[in-house]
Parts: structure tokens; C-alpha cells; sequence
């Protein structure tokens, strides 16, 4: 009993509670498995006070929790979505904060002969004309609505054995394509970022219909009274702040960056950073 | 032999953020297992002692809940504690507390079922001789749940076995928030999202190792006791 | 009125009568075997004398107030010793908490009392038959019974704890105490007993001193029970 007692001492102890300065924002796996959140957060709360909570899930998941109410501030990237919740009214302010691209990624040895074509659309008939297996994400995340959207371009309603809709978040889909030699979109953050790549590759990049912007907006308070609009106002101010956009564009992994700030120029081809993401294969 | 050369160096290196991660999955769990029992434990001696209305009811009902999978629990939990949910106004989502409550509602069926089956036996041994005694039935409880402790504390820790593994729950009412919510399973899962498939086997190690240590312990405790719960 | 009394008691399971119709007083003096065949009802004349059960018709009194409601006031030892997954000590105390009558300096008398001291630390899982029966009379007897109520004590025994358990219940006779026992042994009963109730197939048949039963029992299912052709 005195052991167990003990026991229990240890474990609660060691805890403090947390900070009572704290807002909830509702993002996507895509920034959190970048790891940008790990890099940029502590530098915000180190100068505010204001601890950042982030709950990241698919961008579909995220606007769902923000219209409950259930976060302070949303950070997603499906414009579409993002205009209909602000259309909606439950959210306000939505600031540009940075971009980067979705890739095609597929196995080396590339059957349906993607990296030959001009574009991400072409890409994308070619894998269906060759019925290669393609893992699509069938998650309503970001990644996945963008993905949808090129089929429609496509003309193609891919459906068949080798489409295979995993209802997952982007790791899980590389990890399937990966062991399944499967092609797939991937945001290039969660690309780079990704450990298990085995045969997988880059196959195509550098489609404007492949950019992906981010955008921050704050959950309305009209719509939720509890939100806490000045501690998520203060984090959408710096987010796009000189200082703030300068650690996002200096944030690399193995030497490549990861995401375009463009608060200021919110086109890519404003050429924020055209150098540093290798847009081109 | 990487993996475990990286588990081995996650625990020797006793990195803060992985402390910080397995002291919330114990401090989550422990206090889920503590809740869960003050009620299931209580509640499960009662089924194995008395006969009263709906006792049949409540059995077959607990035990279909253990079926229950974690993601269901999470998801009924977060749409009780979400703003737009009846419970919203407490702001309890995303919190370690949204946590402790989801693993207590998921193991409470467990720590009952398994407590009604301690109890059992014990009562048909005592049945007659404390209703000689005229013992009163709260000092009947207490008797028997002493009587049946460990095992008792066997189901006890299967509730814990369970809360501790569980991600299903945590990481919906969780939210899985870096050094806030983040428990050892949740961990797993987004590092394997990463595809850092070593860094999430090594954890799982740790997770494991974590779990034969506490097993062990109390293993170790009851067997004090063994000797008193031969059955003549 | 002073002490126990049944009227018109009958106790049925289901359907099926199992005692019929009992009805007798009986002062708290001395020892009463409870005699009859397998199956005859004993051990439910006991329980419901104790109050341990309920009966299904009638009434059983002792001094006038409701059997159950002094279930305290009594010592029962069942047919088959329970013991309580703990010590032999903490057998002893538990009673002993229940009643808040006695001492706990009464344990270690009782130990001694019953031969158990060396074993008073041991679970009484362990004990042996005799000594779990052993146990069981002197954790009936640890919170000062008014009445001792035994079912079959020495069935299984040796000579020796026999011998002990008979001392046992001579010394609390002594002291004032009452003991109804039932057995199938009938040089103990007849050693024991100052009256005899003999009850065959849930029927009261006999009930009259010890020598009287013996030397002259009335009834044919007597005669054929003391001859073993019951
Ligand atoms: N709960 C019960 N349900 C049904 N029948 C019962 C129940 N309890 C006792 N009986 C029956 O009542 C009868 C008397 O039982 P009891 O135990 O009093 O016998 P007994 O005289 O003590 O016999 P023994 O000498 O074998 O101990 C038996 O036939 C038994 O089967
Ligand atoms: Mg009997």
C-alpha cells in the first residue's frame, strides 16, 4: 500500500499545472509532422507568455472543430474551405501566412512514367490510364479535397482496383505507398519530413496547380463568446509578423526549406521564395 | 537490434520530453484507473453480492461495454465535452482531464466485470457465516472487497493495462497537443505517421517495459497475500 | 418468557415443505442434541433457531424477541467450517469487531483454549479439517454467546479433537452458557446431552431429557434411528 502510495507521489508530482495564458488552434498533420510547430512555437511563447496549443488533424477535422467552438484560431490550407467558413461566419481575419506545393510521389522505378509528364494533371492520367495502384488519402483532409479537385480537372472519376482510399492522415498514406510501391500526394513538408520512404520518390513537382497555401483565421467570438480572440489575435499578428515569417522561410530539413512565408505577397509567383523550394524535380 | 539499442537509449537518456510523455500517460491512466474503480468496484461487489431489480440488465449491459471500442468511447466523449456539446461550457476538450474521463468511461466495465467475478467466490464462501454475524452491508463490501483484494487489484490492473494502451480515445479527446496532451500511445501513432517507424517501435518498447514494471510490482505485492486466498 | 420457542414453524423451498409444523420451547440451560437421519433437518432447525434463515411460516423467539434480531447474542458454527481468507488471529478478530463484546486479549485465550496458539499467524486456509473446526467454535465463541449453536462439530474428527471440542463445550456450559449441537454420534450425544429433540423427515418427534430418549425413545422412527436401521 505505502508502495503504492509512493507510486502515485512520483507520477503527480512531477507535474505542474499548465499555464493559464493558452489558445487551442485546430491545424493539419501536414504542419505538425513538418515539425515547423516544434521549431516556431517555443520562440512565440518565449515572447508572449502565451502557450500555443495545437490539435492537428485533417483540414476537414480542423474546420469541424473550429466551428464548435472547440479552438481559438484555425491554420489549414484548403482555400475553398477556409472562404466557406469565413462565409459562414464562424470565422474572421483570415491572414496569408505561408505556402508551399503538393508532389506527386511513386516508386523509383515509376511504371505509369509520371515524371515524363508536363504536368500534375497528366501525371495523374497516366497512373490511371495505367491502373498503377494510387493510395489516396479519402480522409476530407487538405491534401485530399486538392486531390479530388485534379481528378475532376482530369475528367477521370478514378475509381478500381488500383485506387485505394485509406481514410487516413499522410503519413499513413506514404507508409501504405511505400510498402505497397503505390503512387500518392503528398504536401512537400510532410514529404520531406518523412522517414520511411524506402523505393518512394519525387516524381513531379513544380505545378502551379500543385500550390498550397496556408492561412490563419481566428474563430469568430460572435459565434463563440468563451473564444479567446485577444491571446489568437496576438498569435495571427505575429505569425505574420517580419520576424516570425523570417524563422518559417529559415526552417529546413536536410538542407531543404519547407514552407514560403507570403504574408506579405501572397503569390507564389511573387517569388518570396522562389530559389529556396526547388520547384522542379 | 537497433530498435531496442534506440529504446534502451531513449530510457537511459531520460530525454525530458519523453519523461514528460510516459509521467502524463501514467498520471492519465492511473487517475482514469482510480475514478473508474471508485464506482466500478464498489458497483461490481454489489452485482456479485445481492439480487436486486435490473441486475441482469446492468450485467448484460456491462459486459457488452467492454466490446466497446476505444474510438467509440472518444467519440461520445467529445461530442459531450465540445462547446457545441451539452458539457461544452467547462472547456474541457483537448485537456489531459477530457482524457482521464475518457479512459475512466472506457475502463469502468472492465474493473466491474472483473471485480463481480473476484467477488463471486469469496461471497458463496462467506454468504452464510456474515449472515450470522447479522454484518451490515456496507461492512459486507468492505469484508468481501478486502477478502477478494487481490484479485480485485488483478482487474484493477487490466483496466490499467487497457487504459494505458489505448489511443483510440486520448488522441480524439486529447487532441494529442505537444507537451500538454501527448501520452505515450499517441506518440506512436504520430511517429509512425512519420514514418519513423524505429523511434515509434523503441517507444512501444518503453511502453511495454513500463507495463511488465508496474505488472511485476504488483505481482510481486500480492503475492504476500496469495496465501490467504486459497479456497478451501 | 425466557428462552427459546417455536411456534408453529415451517420452512419450505420451492414448494417442497422441509420442516413441518415445529413447535417447542426450550429454557437456555445445559446441552441439547439435535438427533435424526441424513436429510432430516438439522442443519435447518439450526439455522432458523439462530436466524440465520427465516421461517416461511411460525415464529422462533428467544426471550421473547425475534430470533434475527440477536443473531449477535449467539454463536453458530456451520455444518462445514468457513473461514475467512485471512490469519487464524484475524479469523478471531473479526467477530470480535462486529459485536464490540470481548476483549482482544479474549484471542489469545481462545488460542490457547483451542490449541491454536502456534498456529495463530497462519492463514486459516491451511488449517486442517479438525483444526478449521477447531477454529470455527472458538470464533464462535470469542464474543461471550449467551447460546453456542453447533452443526455436526466433530464429524471428521480424531479422538483427540474431539476430546478437545467436548472440553470446549463443557466449559462453556459451565460458565452458564447454552449449546445445542447436532451430531450423528450417539455415544457423544449421549455423554453430552441433557436433552434430545429428534427430528425425522422435517418432523419434530421427540423432545424429552437425554436419558428418558435413550432408555425408552416413544417413537418407532426413534427405536429404528438408535438400533441404525433408519
Ligand atoms: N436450500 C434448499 N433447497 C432445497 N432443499 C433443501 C435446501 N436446504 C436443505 N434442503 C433439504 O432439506 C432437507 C434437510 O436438510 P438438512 O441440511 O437440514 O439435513 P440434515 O438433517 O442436517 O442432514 P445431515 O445429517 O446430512 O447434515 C434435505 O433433504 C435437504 O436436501
Ligand atoms: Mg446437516
Amino acid at each position: 500500500m505505502r508502495l503504492v502510495l509512493a507510486l502515485i507521489l512520483v507520477v503527480y508530482g512531477t507535474f505542474s499545472n499548465a499555464s493559464e495564458r493558452f489558445i487551442t488552434i485546430a491545424s493539419t498533420t501536414s504542419t505538425q509532422n513538418s515539425g515547423l510547430y516544434d521549431y516556431l512555437l517555443p520562440i512565440f511563447t518565449a515572447t508572449t507568455g502565451i502557450e500555443v496549443r495545437v490539435v492537428a488533424v485533417g483540414t476537414g477535422q480542423a474546420l469541424k472543430i473550429a466551428q464548435n467552438g472547440d479552438a481559438d484560431a484555425l491554420l489549414v490550407h484548403h482555400r475553398p474551405s477556409e472562404d466557406a467558413f469565413l462565409a459562414m461566419g464562424y470565422g474572421i481575419e483570415r491572414r496569408d501566412v505561408m505556402y508551399n506545393d503538393f508532389i506527386i510521389v511513386g516508386p523509383k522505378a515509376d511504371p505509369a512514367g509520371v515524371s515524363n509528364q508536363e504536368n500534375a494533371i497528366n501525371g495523374l492520367e497516366a497512373i490511371a490510364q495505367h491502373a498503377s495502384l494510387f493510395i489516396s488519402r479519402g480522409d476530407e483532409s487538405g491534401t485530399h479535397k486538392r486531390e479530388s479537385e485534379m481528378w475532376a480537372l482530369a475528367g477521370i472519376s478514378p475509381n478500381g482496383d488500383w485506387y485505394r482510399e485509406i481514410g487516413a492522415g499522410m503519413g499513413a498514406a506514404l507508409n501504405m505507398a511505400s510498402s505497397v510501391d503505390a503512387y500518392t500526394i503528398s504536401d512537400r513538408g510532410t514529404w520531406l519530413s518523412f522517414n520511411n520512404k524506402g523505393t518512394l520518390e519525387m516524381l513531379l513537382a513544380g505545378d502551379a496547380a500543385l500550390f498550397n497555401p496556408y492561412g490563419i483565421i481566428l474563430v469568430n467570438p460572435q459565434k463563440h463568446p468563451h473564444v479567446k480572440i485577444d491571446l489568437a489575435r496576438t498569435f495571427s499578428d505575429w505569425i505574420v509578423s517580419d520576424e516570425a515569417q523570417k524563422i518559417i522561410g529559415a526552417f529546413t530539413i536536410q538542407n531543404m526549406q519547407l514552407f514560403c512565408p507570403n504574408a506579405k505577397s501572397p503569390k507564389a509567383s511573387d517569388g518570396v521564395c522562389p530559389t529556396s523550394v526547388p520547384m522542379q524535380k | 537490434m537497433t530498435i531496442l539499442g534506440q529504446a534502451a537509449e531513449l530510457v537511459v537518456s531520460a530525454d525530458a520530453e519523453l519523461v514528460g510523455i510516459v509521467g502524463l500517460s501514467l498520471r492519465v491512466s492511473l487517475t482514469a484507473t482510480l475514478i473508474a474503480s471508485l464506482f466500478a468496484i464498489p458497483l461490481g461487489a454489489a452485482l456479485a453480492i445481492w439480487q436486486f431489480p435490473f441486475r441482469q440488465v446492468l450485467i448484460v449491459i456491462s459486459t457488452s461495454l467492454m466490446a466497446l471500442p476505444p474510438v467509440v468511447v472518444g467519440l461520445i466523449i467529445y461530442l459531450l465535452l465540445s462547446r457545441a456539446g451539452p458539457l461544452g461550457h467547462y472547456g474541457i476538450l483537448f485537456t489531459p482531464t477530457a482524457m482521464i474521463i475518457a479512459q475512466s468511461v472506457l475502463i469502468f466495465p472492465i474493473v466491474l466485470a472483473l471485480t463481480r467475478e473476484a467477488i463471486l467466490p469469496v461471497n458463496r464462501d462467506y454468504k452464510n457465516l456474515l449472515d450470522a454475524w447479522d454484518v451490515s452491508p456496507v461492512q459486507r463490501l468492505k469484508t468481501l472487497i478486502w477478502d477478494a483484494r487481490f484479485a480485485v487489484v488483478t482487474g484493477l490492473l487490466a483496466g490499467f493495462g487497457r487504459a494505458l494502451a489505448e489511443v483510440g480515445a486520448v488522441i480524439i479527446v486529447g487532441g494529442n497537443i505537444a507537451g500538454f496532451t501527448r501520452v505515450m500511445t499517441t506518440t506512436i501513432a504520430l511517429e509512425t505517421s512519420k514514418g519513423n517507424l524505429e523511434l515509434a517501435l523503441a517507444l512501444g518498447i518503453v511502453l511495454l517495459s513500463i507495463a511488465i514494471l508496474i505488472n511485476a510490482l504488483i505481482h510481486w505485492i500480492s503475492s504476500f497475500g496469495q496465501k490467504y486466498q486459497v479456497s478451501r | 418468557m425466557s428462552g427459546l420457542k417455536l411456534t408453529n414453524v415451517s420452512y419450505s423451498v420451492d414448494e417442497t415443505l422441509l420442516l413441518h409444523d415445529i413447535n417447542f420451547s426450550q429454557e437456555t440451560t445445559g446441552i441439547n442434541a439435535i438427533l435424526g437421519p441424513n436429510g432430516a433437518g438439522k442443519s435447518l432447525l439450526l439455522s432458523l433457531i439462530h436466524g440465520v434463515i427465516k421461517p416461511s411460516m411460525g415464529l422462533v423467539t428467544w426471550d421473547g424477541i425475534s430470533a434475527q434480531k440477536t443473531k449477535l447474542t449467539r454463536g453458530f458454527v456451520f455444518q462445514t467450517p468457513i473461514v475467512l481468507r485471512r490469519s487464524v488471529r484475524a479469523n478471531l478478530a473479526y467477530p470480535l469487531k462486529l459485536s464490540k463484546n470481548g476483549t482482544s486479549t479474549a484471542i489469545d485465550t481462545m488460542l490457547e483454549l483451542s490449541h491454536l496458539a502456534p498456529l495463530a499467524d497462519q492463514p486459516a486456509a491451511s488449517l486442517s479439517g479438525g483444526e478449521a473446526q477447531r477454529m470455527a467454535i472458538a470464533r464462535a465463541l470469542i464474543t461471550n454467546p449467551k447460546v453456542l449453536l453447533l452443526d455436526e462439530p466433530c464429524s471428521n474428527l480424531d479422538p483427540a479433537s474431539t476430546k478437545l471440542i467436548e472440553a470446549m463445550i463443557n466449559n462453556f456450559v459451565k460458565q452458564g452458557g447454552s449449546v445445542f449441537i447436532s451430531t450423528h454420534d450417539l455415544a457423544q450425544a449421549k455423554r453430552l446431552a441433557d436433552v434430545v429433540l429428534f427430528i425425522e423427515q422435517g418432523n419434530l418427534l421427540e423432545h424429552r431429557p437425554a436419558k428418558e430418549f435413550f432408555d425408552a425413545p416413544t417413537t418407532q422412527e426413534a427405536r429404528a434411528y438408535l438400533k441404525g436401521e433408519l
